[in-house]
């Protein structure tokens, strides 16, 4: 299921108008039945894992109580994401290279955020009919955003036709393309980098350096390009889903940096990874630290992934690190004087962006030996 | 004819097409209008012009069709609560006097079957609508209906009735609402053609009505708010009246998911509302972000300035407060939605009315002096029905006695300061201590009662009984509630009935209210706990914390406050801010409680529980 293709464009057209067209009291279900029937149909593995996430939901939520019991519901819930990683790099004996279901670390945080808003009490009165709307929401299937399920209900009991909200799925879908194929496709990944390749030697600094450049704006606007279709998307059906990036590459620090980029994921691991650590240890710096760490490894069970959540972590640690010894005081020194504090500001989005960008190279390669060796190339010595 | 009569004509015309009510039984204004002519004529055929009808029903399409035919053919419609008990109703039913009743054909059975009706001569029942198979049938098969003695068979045997209005002048009274009394003296509010009409259009130009606007309001008709500030106001408007079901605490989240589902643009509520919506989770805090939605009206009680405050930014919405009495049909002051009449914790400004402070002697007070309120305007009451003695206490030359204290600041803004009239308002809703003990006394082995009303968090105020009980009788708290429920309705009932030996008592033999009170205060086990851990001061030492921790003024903080809200409050902050709770009150934070702190709010009720714990 490849969202810049014909068949998924036809899906949301085809899943948007059946929605529309049949009696308000039938809406409810059109959904999560072309969402098994379209998703069934391209990988019947992912209805079953929708499935597997929506019995243990209900069943916690139903009939669990205490703090251990859910901590290994959780740990069910992870166990199919870790063998799928973990076969991606050593085969297991039953998974054996099968292909992973679509979107399953989407799946896999959704109901781990339901276990524990279940736990904490904190969740709505529902019924089953709701959690299987959850998970079987079309839009978010196959590359998030990884919505919360107060919000979706809220917005399920909300729904009715609004014109204005339509034409703004319309409109985010059309920025999503257009992010995607023209800004990412054409221009930085055929144009900008065929220049590079056309004009300046393989290896050399000034090609490492831009090809960095490339890849780092590549990748956003791909992602964010993603993100746009799903909401947009989700706009079409009535829902306004949780944003996924703010103009992440012009913050002028990485701890603003990652509360911009791929929002719905940082803010995951600040609820149910950062919080729960640091309430366990009142260590905020590994608060940080581990939560960057299973950032990185949620993509994948590789060195270079770990490395790179590493990275970003120590990161906002030495950022805030900073801060309290010498940036405050900067900040205070440049109060009143405009011109400095533009040029500070626009200094520190430079540096963010590029301190961000070096941390892609890091996943960049295969190997994490190769990326390190790239990385050195382009400013270590020659 | 009446401007009034007028009015509704040429809405009614104008507006065929648009939606009038979203309920259980959804109409047009053309559908409506069908209805009010049939039953026009039938009480033009019935000669019931210039006499009282009696509407009591639970059936919202049905109550509106009565009370607009009893406008248009110019009698007078008396609407009580068709769930207030037996006696009660038999007592208003009587004291209206009425030419014809309308009600809820369990209303008509449980009076006849205690000699009520005697004095009525046209009866009609209210049945069920029977489960519409197509949704144009609201009222069942005309044909079959037809037949029928009932309402449906009213308006069935008179369908294609022209609408036209009877010939009467802005003074008739278009409406009776009874206030006060249970079974002795009741007292109704006669409101004229002229003061109703005067009050729409005021309600209509300040709050911005026209054929666009979808208004919510779940308040009962047989009170002024929901009858006048709901159905009336939006009639005369052409806009929607948006009714899908009554209210009660637990429809409450569906209230407010029902906001944007329906595109509501004016909710109208009550300050125990908005009260509740603190005990939501945050999932509701975007139940107002769209862009139809223009602000809320909160209606019939004291809005607290911080609970106005705190639903304003959590919302991030307008809470327009106004003020008025029945006697007022329903508004005379309001503060907002113009920012120039708009003053956080006043009600305002008169609008279409004036307003002045007097002292003892009727002396009119400067600004900055606390006196009674005075109001006059054209949507003045024409009195108390057959009650001369009580119109002449409170409207005198042109001006109504509120009975309310307030205070005028120098800017003209009002602030209500207490009450002169002997009154409790719990939840919006007018109870009066003499009603209360009426009741109580009417309870075998109930020698005495006193009532008051004691400060509550929820309600405003709740009303709190004290009764004398004979020697011999020994009747619990809940043998007295269920006596009381067979006597009056649910609302009066009083939060808490305790039993005392004898009253305090002064010279003369009127009870000491205060001495009372503190009676009630040690006989109950309520006395203010010294120093330590009381409700107020929990919250005061959690907003001196979190002051400090934002470097900002404990006065910029509410329940709703939270990183999103408030400035300072980074991710690093609101550790610190964990942290020097956990100090402040010397207790550690489970994993849970941490988790959940995402507000104020959060952290108050967390620490609340640690310590009841």
């Amino acid at each position: 299921m490849d969202f810049l293709s014909i068949a998924w464009l036809a899906s949301i057209a085809g899943v948007t108008a059946l929605y529309w067209i049949v009696p308000a009291r039938v809406r409810p279900f059109v959904l999560p039945v072309a969402t098994a029937a379209l998703v069934g149909w391209a990988s019947p593995l992912t209805v079953a894992a929708l499935t597997f996430s929506v019995v243990l939901c209900w069943a916690s939520y139903k009939h669990l109580e205490s703090g251990w019991a859910i901590a290994a519901t959780c740990a069910v819930q992870l166990l199919p994401l870790v063998a799928w990683r973990l076969d991606a790099q050593v085969p297991l004996p039953v998974i054996a290279g099968s292909l992973i279901p679509l979107g399953l670390a989407y799946i896999t945080l959704r109901s781990v955020h339901y276990l524990i808003e279940a736990y904490k009490r904190d969740l709505p009165a529902h019924r089953l009919a709701d959690v299987i709307g959850y998970f079987f929401f079309l839009p978010t299937i196959v590359a998030g955003p990884i919505h919360r399920f107060p919000a979706w209900l809220a917005d399920q009991r909300r729904l009715r036709w609004n014109p204005e909200l339509f034409s703004e799925g319309l409109e985010r879908i059309l920025y999503g393309y257009v992010k995607i194929a023209f800004l990412a496709n054409v221009l930085i990944e055929t144009r900008f980098t065929g220049w590079i390749h056309a004009n300046l030697a393989d290896g050399s600094r000034g090609n490492l350096y831009l090809l960095m450049i490339a890849k780092g704006l590549n990748g956003y606007f791909q992602f964010a390009g993603y993100s746009d279709v799903a909401i947009g998307f989700a706009r079409l059906l009535g829902f306004k889903i949780i944003e996924n990036f703010d103009a992440p590459l012009i913050k002028p620090n990485v701890q603003r940096f990652w509360s911009a980029w791929h929002i719905s994921l940082t803010s995951w691991c600040r609820d149910y990874v950062y919080t729960p650590v640091f309430s366990l240890t009142r260590a905020r710096a590994l608060g940080i630290v581990a939560s960057m760490a299973v950032l990185g490894l949620w993509h994948e069970f590789t060195p270079r992934y770990l490395a790179w959540g590493l990275y970003n972590g120590v990161g906002i640690v030495a950022w805030h690190r900073w801060r309290r010894v010498a940036g405050e005081r900067l900040e205070d020194w440049l109060d009143g004087k405009p011109l400095l504090t533009s040029a500070w500001y626009v200094l520190a989005i430079l540096m963010t962006v590029h301190f961000i960008f070096l941390g892609f190279v890091l996943v960049q390669h295969p190997s994490l030996t190769e990326s390190v060796r790239t990385i050195g190339a382009m400013i270590g010595p020659r | 004819m009446s401007k009034l009569s007028a009015a509704i004509l040429a809405s009614f015309s104008a507006n065929r097409r648009r939606a009038y009510l979203v309920g259980p039984q959804d109409c047009t204004f053309a559908q409506l209008e069908a209805d009010v002519a049939a039953l026009a004529q039938f009480f033009a055929l019935n000669q019931l012009d210039g006499k009282r009808v009696i509407v009591a029903t639970q059936q919202d399409r049905a109550l509106l069709t009565c009370f607009c035919a009893a406008l248009l053919a110019g009698a007078t419609a008396a609407i009580l609560d068709p769930k207030a008990p037996t006696p009660e109703l038999s007592a208003l039913v009587n004291a209206a006097d009425a030419g014809g009743m309308i009600a809820d054909a369990e209303v008509l059975d449980r009076l006849a079957s205690a000699d009520g009706l005697r004095q009525v001569p046209v009866q009609i029942p209210v049945n069920r609508p029977a489960p519409a198979r197509g949704s144009f049938r609201v009222f069942g098969d005309r044909k079959s209906a037809a037949e029928a003695n009932d309402f449906a068979g009213v308006l069935a045997q008179h369908v294609g009735a022209k609408l036209q209005a009877t010939d009467v002048d802005d003074e008739a009274i278009a409406y009776i609402l009874f206030t006060s009394g249970t079974t002795s003296r009741p007292k109704g509010v006669t409101i004229s053609h002229r003061a109703l009409f005067a009050q729409m259009q005021t309600f209509i130009r300040n709050y911005g009505l026209d054929d666009r606007s979808r208004v919510m309001n779940l308040l009962p008709f047989h009170h002024t708010d929901g009858l006048t500030q709901g159905a009336m106001m939006c009639l005369l408007a052409g806009s929607t009246f948006v009714r899908p079901y009554a209210f009660t605490a637990d429809i409450l989240p569906q209230m407010l998911n029902d906001l944007y589902k329906h595109a509501v643009t004016h909710l109208v509520t009550v300050p125990s509302v908005l009260a509740l919506t603190r005990t939501l989770e945050s999932s509701f805090d975007g139940a107002f972000d769209y862009p139809e939605f223009r602000f809320v009206v909160s209606t019939a009680a004291f809005l607290e300035p911080s609970l106005w405050q705190s639903c304003e930014e959590r919302f991030g919405i307008q809470v327009v407060n106004v003020y008025g009495l029945t006697e007022t049909v329903c508004e005379t002051l309001y503060s907002g939605p113009a920012p120039e009449h708009r003053r956080l914790g006043s009600v305002g400004k008169p609008i279409d009315s004036r307003a002045k402070i007097v002292d003892e002697e009727g002396r009119e007070l400067g600004d900055g002096q606390i006196g009674e309120l005075l109001v006059a305007g054209d949507h003045l009451m024409s009195g108390y029905f057959n009650n001369p003695e009580a119109t002449a206490e409170v409207l005198q030359d042109g001006w109504f006695r509120t009975g309310d204290l307030a205070r005028r600041d120098k800017d003209g803004f009002y602030f209500i300061t207490g009450r002169k009239k002997d009154l409790i308002i719990s939840g919006g809703l007018n109870i009066y201590p003499e009603d209360v003990n009426g009741v109580l006394r009417s309870i075998p082995g109930v020698i005495d009662a006193a009532t008051f009303g004691l400060p509550d968090p929820m309600w405003g105020e709740r009303a709190v009984s004290c009764v004398v009980c004979d020697d011999g009788a020994d009747p619990s708290e809940e043998e007295l509630v269920a006596q009381f429920l067979e006597r009056a309705s649910r609302q009066k009932l009083p939060r808490e009935i305790v039993r005392l030996e004898c009253f305090p008592r002064g010279p003369a033999g009127k009870v000491i209210m205060s001495e009372l009170k503190r009676l009630y205060a040690t006989r109950a086990g309520r006395d203010q706990p010294e120093g330590g851990d009381s409700e107020a001061d929990v919250s005061a030492r959690l907003y001196s914390i979190a002051a400090q921790v934002l470097r900002c003024s404990p006065d910029h903080l509410s329940p709703a406050s939270e990183p999103d809200t408030v400035p300072g409050w980074t991710s690093l902050s609101h550790v610190e801010m964990m942290l020097a709770i956990e100090e402040g009150f010397g207790f550690k934070l489970s994993s849970r409680d941490i988790m959940r702190f995402r507000s104020l709010g959060d952290a108050m009720e967390i620490v609340r529980n640690r310590i009841a714990a």
